[in-house]
């Protein structure tokens, strides 16, 4: 008998071991598709090991970045100057007559009083590190659970959004990009209204899917997202039309579009330190007791009645729909 | 065990460096760093069923830092391994130019088989995805580029990352080795310097 197991050992591990990763894999899936639960004391370990040392390599990487940037901003400072003058004399103007328009009809103050009640605080957060491999669209960001961050919090930027928090250690959070195969969110066209599902092509582009085939949308659109998503608040900057895709053959229509963030040049983001209504009610029913508490900006669940129907894609980006959220 | 503890640290270290070198090069020109030091152990460690141990290690430390199923990376990182140390003990790899191309052929095979994985797991089955095309569409002419684009830039540094894996079994391995008396599952020596 000791002989047979000293035999069958080596062939045993090995079969245990793959079968332990295909399990890893069944068991993750299920916990992407449940909303997510904290994660286990190894994985947060070697996050929390990893992020300041990445920190600390990348930060000459940046330095020399940031030098070099610098350096060919300044080159085209001047021209830039007066584009910028000209765009925000044209930008008044119309801001004007929207303001203008807001009075007439009495929206201003509801606008106003909307906008004080959902202001949502952001947390500035450094990207430490990205992952290796072309398949996967992920960041680390050098803050964590002990700063507020929750799995399910949007990351953005100024120029738009950057993608979601998947987990979280005490000090670096996993987000997963925009681009990533596994992204989803519920979009409209700015100008027309067209709704569909911007998914992430797991390379520099979105694929936009509208849910009727004959939408109205032209090249150089902006897109923004829906807030019907329950995943990032309402009018948030996606990116813009780069090109539609004839729709024969196809069901729905479907157009590319260049995310308004630059993906590849980032360095700092923000993290909004509140969760959409869907990922609140998610990892709420998921959380342990004493696991709930958050930042002080989580925000309670929208009643149950607003929620649409449910877009939910394999793997889990944005789920079921949820209350709209006004942008911050 | 020295010797094991030094790989364990190698491949813990490059996973780290290749998470802030990426800031650099971005993907598919930064190289996956950690995975080469699997292949590293595969075709250099003496002992099959320890160096199967350590890459399940590295691989589930892979999946910990990336946007992976947890699992996914590890699987197909002892696929990796078990290829290579197939390779070593079947094949003559002596030479620096068969050694490429074993890393750039497993590198394309990582690839493709990250791409099947995820549509098996995270799709609607294997059945389904077979049957829709889907890893045909998924994989597409860009993700073919993507692959062989990595696959390229690791087949270039595979040699360095061999290299001081293969320096920590010479350094540690051989005492180990000699007070063992011997290599598990019939280990030939081909494929180690």
């Amino acid at each position: 008998m000791p002989d047979l197991l000293k035999r069958l050992g080596g062939p045993l591990i090995v079969v245990l071991l793959l079968l332990v990763s295909i399990v890893s894999m069944v068991l993750d899936r299920r916990r992407v598709e449940d909303g997510g639960r904290p994660l286990p004391w190894w994985q947060a370990t070697i996050l929390e090991v990893t992020a300041p040392i990445e920190r600390l390599i990348s930060a000459p990487i940046d330095g020399v970045k940031g030098i070099y940037r610098d350096y060919v901003d300044l080159l085209s400072v001047r021209s830039d100057n007066v584009r910028l003058a000209e765009r925000l004399a044209e930008i008044e103007s119309e801001n004007m007559q929207f303001r203008e328009a807001l009075v007439t009809s009495g929206h201003l103050e509801r606008v106003a009083a909307m906008r004080d009640e959902t202001e949502i605080a952001m947390l500035p957060a450094e990207i430490v590190g990205l992952d290796v491999t072309p398949w996967f669209r992920s960041i680390l960001l050098d803050r964590g659970s002990e700063h507020g961050v929750l799995p399910g919090n949007p990351v953005v930027t100024q120029d738009g959004i950057v993608g979601v928090v998947t987990a979280t250690s005490a000090h670096a959070a996993k987000t997963m990009l925009l681009l990533d195969h596994q992204s989803a969110v519920d979009a409209v066209v700015q100008r027309s209204r067209a709704r569909g599902i911007v998914r992430g092509a797991g390379r520099e582009i979105l694929e936009f899917e509208f849910f009727v085939r004959e939408s109205d949308v032209v090249v150089g659109d902006d897109v923004v997202t829906s807030g019907l998503g329950g995943i990032y608040p309402k009018g948030l900057r996606l990116g813009r039309v780069s090109e539609i895709r004839e729709a024969t053959g196809q069901l729905t229509q479907i157009a590319v579009v260049r995310p308004a963030v630059d993906l590849g040049q980032l360095e700092q983001v923000f993290v909004m330190m509140r969760r959409g209504p869907t990922m609140e009610l998610l990892y709420r029913s998921n959380a342990p007791e004493g696991d709930l508490a958050g930042p002080a900006a989580v925000s309670s669940p929208p009643p149950l009645h607003e929620a649409g129907p449910s877009m939910a894609p394999s793997g889990g980006a944005e789920a079921s729909a949820g209350a709209e959220v006004a942008p911050p | 065990m020295k010797s094991t503890l030094a790989v364990l640290a190698l491949g813990l270290a490059a996973l780290m460096l290749q998470g802030g070198l990426a800031r650099a090069f971005a993907p598919p020109w930064c190289p996956d760093l950690a995975w080469l030091v699997v292949v590293g152990i595969g075709l250099r460690w003496p002992g099959f069923i320890s160096g199967f141990v350590l890459s399940a290690i590295l691989g589930f430390a892979m999946d910990a830092v990336s946007g992976s199923l947890l699992g996914q990376h590890a699987l197909l990182r002892l696929v990796s391994y078990l290829v290579a140390a197939i390779a070593a003990r079947q094949l003559d790899l002596s030479g620096g130019i068969p050694t490429a191309l074993l890393t750039f052929t497993l590198s394309l095979g990582y690839g493709f088989g990250i791409v099947t994985t995820r549509a098996v797991f995270l799709g609607s089955g294997l059945r389904s995805a077979l049957g829709s095309g889907f890893i045909a569409e998924a994989i597409g002419v860009e993700g073919v580029a993507v692959a062989v684009a990595q696959a390229f830039v690791n087949m270039l540094c595979a040699g360095a990352v061999i290299g001081i894996v293969e320096w920590i079994v010479n350094r540690f391995a051989d005492e180990e080795l000699s007070r063992r008396g011997g290599l598990a599952l019939g280990y030939s020596g081909r494929g180690r310097p």
